[in-house]
């Protein structure tokens, strides 16, 4: 929920990413084109989408290490459906791809809630299977381009007042999860879960129930980026998006998303997808190696944790009335 | 007028005393985690001495023993931080920068003394960073370890990149590649006497005592005079220290560093802890028990090694066997009714 | 278990000779908590510290107990001046406390008895690092006999008392690091009556032997009965000091709600 505090984070946050584009605007003017902008949103729009979902799941005090697993299983799904049935409609790919997501997400979610597993357990878990399950699949052999239908390309590259399906999708989404946190019983729910369970229990909220919730919509967004990333990158094989799922964690975090649950804004978990992805695109346009990018998101996340936690602090009991003067 | 019938320190005895332990039926002892396990464990040597001829070859044997002795030296210290209540998922990325900065040391000239010196010296070092950001700031150590995972393999790409550095001095490769006696591995006796060390330190000091204390509830620990952050910081420099000493023995074993090395490593270590008892949420596990899980997963990819099973394909069989051990105790316990604590 | 005590409730307080000052807390203030505390404490006392819920003094005695750092003042043991960094520092000095929420500060809930009550004196316990667990049993046989803990064994884990006896077995494992000064929040909160009053005649036995017994209480009976002297707080200041002859229900409620201006030197106009 809105805190004077976290709306300050949101703005500074909002602030050094506008600096860092003007900085390496200074650098490499080209960057600060439109076109180039468009571009730098697009390829972060994934991202964007991942994080939206990752967000729900730590608001329930969870967390999904498997989205990325989920994504390339879900990916190769779909781009092996294209190679099958070329005359499948993109849409339609999205709509399966998310569902396809959705029951990845929910098995994550059963294992939280009816066996009882902990969440890091049980994604990092999924998080081998879902990729193993790709190898058995294909035995390893990649899906191309040329294998995949003009239909699953082109869909996420339609433009629409100049910009393509990939950032209309963040937006969309990204107003969705807004609307849905901010306005709904659901959204209100996973605030309650996640902030103190033992409460929530006493107002009738399930707890482990809505980590199920909040795992399923995850990995029907993850399942969306599935198709989206398949299909941005024309390729579709075993490790698709390895390690990405650190990413999503680190933009969670740098959005201001507490680990500790229940605290976290969709606006923060959208600078802090868009943080990651300047940083990831101003690299190459100043010149600096992609060598860098590793250890560069990991002192952003150390150091936007700590300030969190900083931020989070609560103070100790106040006692003392501040009228009395010592 | 008389007040209350009790009194202490009077004469008055107890009608019964109070044993010191309770007499434990067989069959209480016989479900524990630990036996459960060796009975695991026994189940899966008899099968795979049964799916291939090559697996009771001692050479054999002896050889698989490389492939998991690194990660379950990590896996010692792991149980006692997850024990604690913390965790550590930057371990392979510590073993990725120390070996990195041991091969900028052979690169530099340095013997191998001063590798085996700077290995260890340098996971300390990242263990104490970890360690001293979640303590002093309180934060979660999953997230700070997600966070110098990135940050400690970084290193090693901005200084490696895409290159690898295969200078090492004679006499390295006796660590990772020697033999002690006869077939047994020198890293194997490593693991050996750093079995029983983590063994003794946590079931029988008192510095094991306070880790269960303060896993098990932290304020109650530092109300009861213990400096839980202290044995926190201790403990994550320890995995730190044995990350380093893993990655001296990788690289001696493999004869070069590469930024990748070591990939998904904390996946398996998080495994052998978790799937020898240790409870991720912290305050109870034994050392025994990882102990066999060690040999369970080590014997499990042997065996599928032999059988010519691929790697990512292990990797999901680990996943399930994760997932289950897991499962399978908090499945158990619904199903029996209630007494299930063992001291 | 309330089985055959009389309900009646008559405190067990007998009169004991006083010693020497052995605690002197002057002008204890925390920037959020409470400000200029200040009391003496004598061996063989019982001090009783009453006030609603909220008005600081658990928080007081977790500043005696080196949880919380004071910004002001000064804590002196039997003349010295402590400085306390950390609980060890105060159980080092002989200050030890019971705390109010038994589950979450007192006991460690999953560990059998005999652990809980050697926890804070594990060092004492082992030499060279390995814990002599022989000792340690001895340990919690002579403090638990002596407090008369119900239990099937010294290795039952102590979340399967009841809530008396695990009070007894924190109360039980302070009194084994053989401390000076005890300080007893809400000792008898949620404890059933027979206990209770074993807790109280515990108290009083402690006092004789010449302990300096601190007792954190809500309930006015109790404070009335067992204490010599009782302090009364209000929203983080000390507003009266009682002696037992002065201490009436309206005298003690009055401070303790804050209507009452303290008979301290007062600070600032009315």
């Amino acid at each position: 929920m809105m805190t004077a505090n976290l709306r300050r984070r949101e703005a500074a946050l909002a602030g050094i990413i506008v600096l860092m584009i003007f900085l390496i605007g200074l650098r490499a003017p080209i960057f600060l084109t439109p076109g180039s902008l468009r571009e730098v949103l697009s390829d972060t729009s994934i991202l964007i989408i991942l994080v939206l979902g990752q967000m729900l799941v730590i608001l329930t005090r969870g967390i999904d290490l498997s989205v990325a697993s989920n994504l390339a299983l879900t990916g190769m799904l779909v781009a092996l459906l294209s190679t099958a049935a070329p005359w499948v409609p993109g849409v339609i790919f999205l709509v399966l791809a998310a569902a396809i997501g959705l029951a990845l997400g929910a098995i994550n979610g059963l294992l939280v809630w009816r066996v009882g597993i902990p969440p890091i357990v049980a994604t990092l878990g999924t998080l081998s299977i879902y990729r193993g399950i790709i190898f058995l699949l294909t035995n390893g052999e990649w899906v191309n381009s040329n294998e995949m239908s003009p239909s699953f390309l082109g869909f996420p590259r339609l433009t629409l007042f100049g910009i393509d399906m990939f950032s209309w999708l963040a937006v969309l989404i990204a107003l969705g999860v807004w609307f849905l946190l901010a306005h709904t019983r659901l959204g209100r729910n996973f605030y309650a879960a996640g902030g103190n369970p033992r409460a929530a229990v006493y107002t009738g909220i399930d707890p482990s129930r809505e980590q199920f919730r909040a795992f399923c919509l995850s990995g029907m967004l993850a399942g969306l980026c599935g198709y989206l990333w398949v299909s941005r990158y024309a390729v579709a094989y075993v490790d698709t998006a390895a390690g990405f799922e650190l990413q999503v964690i680190a933009a969670c975090v740098i959005g201001g998303v507490s680990i500790a649950g229940g605290i976290g804004t969709v606006l923060g978990a959208v600078l802090g997808a868009l943080f990651l992805g300047v940083v990831k695109n101003a690299l190459p346009a100043v010149g600096i190696s992609p060598f860098w990018q590793m250890g560069i998101s990991g002192v952003v996340i150390v150091v936007a944790v700590i300030l969190n936690a900083r931020g989070e602090r609560r103070e100790g009991r106040r006692i003392l009335r501040p009228a009395t003067a010592g | 007028m008389q007040a209350n019938q009790v009194s202490f320190g009077s004469a008055v005895p107890l009608r019964a005393t109070i044993p010191d332990r309770l007499p434990r039926a067989a069959a209480e002892l016989a479900l524990r985690w630990e036996v459960l396990l060796l009975i695991f464990l026994v189940l899966v040597f008899l099968t795979n001495i049964q799916l291939s001829p090559y697996f009771l070859d001692l050479y054999n044997l002896s050889d698989a023993t490389f492939s998991f002795t690194e990660k379950a030296i990590i896996a010692l210290p792991m149980a006692l931080l997850i024990i604690a209540g913390d965790i550590d998922l930057s371990v392979a990325s510590i073993i990725a920068l120390a070996s990195t900065a041991m091969g900028a040391a052979a690169v530099a000239g340095a013997p191998a003394p001063v590798l085996l010196l700077i290995g260890p010296l340098v996971g300390m070092a990242c263990g104490l960073l970890n360690g001293w950001v979640v303590t002093r700031f309180a934060v979660p150590a999953i997230i700070v370890t997600i966070g110098t995972m990135s940050l400690y393999r970084g290193i090693s790409y901005i200084a490696l990149g895409d290159q690898a550095y295969r200078q090492y001095p004679p006499g390295f490769d006796y660590f990772g590649q020697g033999y002690a006696f006869w077939i047994v591995p020198f890293e194997f006796c490593v693991f050996l006497v750093l079995a029983v060390v983590f063994g003794v330190v946590l079931h029988k000091t008192d510095f094991g005592r306070r880790i269960y204390a303060v896993g098990n509830n932290p304020t109650a620990a530092l109300f009861s005079g213990i400096d839980v952050e202290r044995h926190r910081l201790i403990l994550f420099a320890l995995v730190g220290l044995m990350s380093g000493l893993a990655a001296v023995l990788l690289t001696s074993r493999l004869g070069s560093t590469r930024p990748n090395i070591a990939t998904a490593w904390e996946l398996e270590v998080v495994t052998m802890v978790v799937l020898g008892g240790v409870n991720i949420n912290g305050g109870s596990g034994t050392i025994p028990g990882v102990f066999i899980a060690v040999f369970v997963l080590g014997f499990l990819t042997f065996g599928l090694g032999l059988l010519n099973v691929p790697g990512i394909v292990m990797t999901v069989l680990i996943g399930f066997l994760l997932i289950l051990a897991i499962a399978a105790p908090i499945l158990i316990r619904r199903l029996m009714p209630a007494r299930h604590r063992s001291g | 278990m309330m089985v055959g005590r009389t309900i009646e409730q008559v405190y067990p307080k007998r009169p004991v000779q006083l010693g020497e000052v052995v605690l002197e807390v002057e002008g204890l203030s925390h920037p959020t908590e409470f400000e200029d505390i200040s009391f003496s404490l004598r061996k063989g006392e019982i001090l009783g510290f009453y006030g609603l819920v909220g008005a600081g003094r658990s928080e007081v005695m977790q500043a005696l107990f080196g949880i919380t750092k004071p910004s002001h003042g000064r804590i002196l043991l039997e003349g010295q001046e402590l400085t306390l960094i950390s609980p060890q520092d105060a159980i080092r000095a002989g200050v030890v406390l019971v705390p109010e929420e038994r589950g979450r500060q007192g006991a460690v809930l999953p560990l059998p008895i005999v652990q809980n009550i050697s926890l804070p004196q594990l060092d004492r316990l082992s030499r060279k690092g390995f814990i002599d667990m022989a000792a340690e049993f001895a340990l919690a046989r002579q403090y638990g006999e002596r407090l008369q803990v119900k239990a099937s064994s010294w290795s039952q884990p102590v979340d399967e008392l009841s809530g008396g006896n695990q009070q007894k077995v924190v109360i039980g494992k302070w009194l084994a690091t053989r401390p000076k000064v005890i300080i007893l929040d809400e000792p008898t909160k949620g404890v059933d009556v027979g206990a209770k009053a074993a807790v109280h005649d515990f108290m009083v036995e402690l006092a004789e032997q010449g302990l300096a017994v601190i007792m954190v209480s809500s309930e006015l009976p109790e404070v009335l009965g067992m204490a010599d002297r009782i302090v009364i707080m209000h929203e983080g200041h000390v507003r009266r000091v009682l002696t037992r002859d002065e201490a009436t229900p309206e005298a003690v409620v009055t401070a303790a709600t804050g209507a009452e201006p303290s008979n301290l030197v007062r600070h600032r106009a009315a």
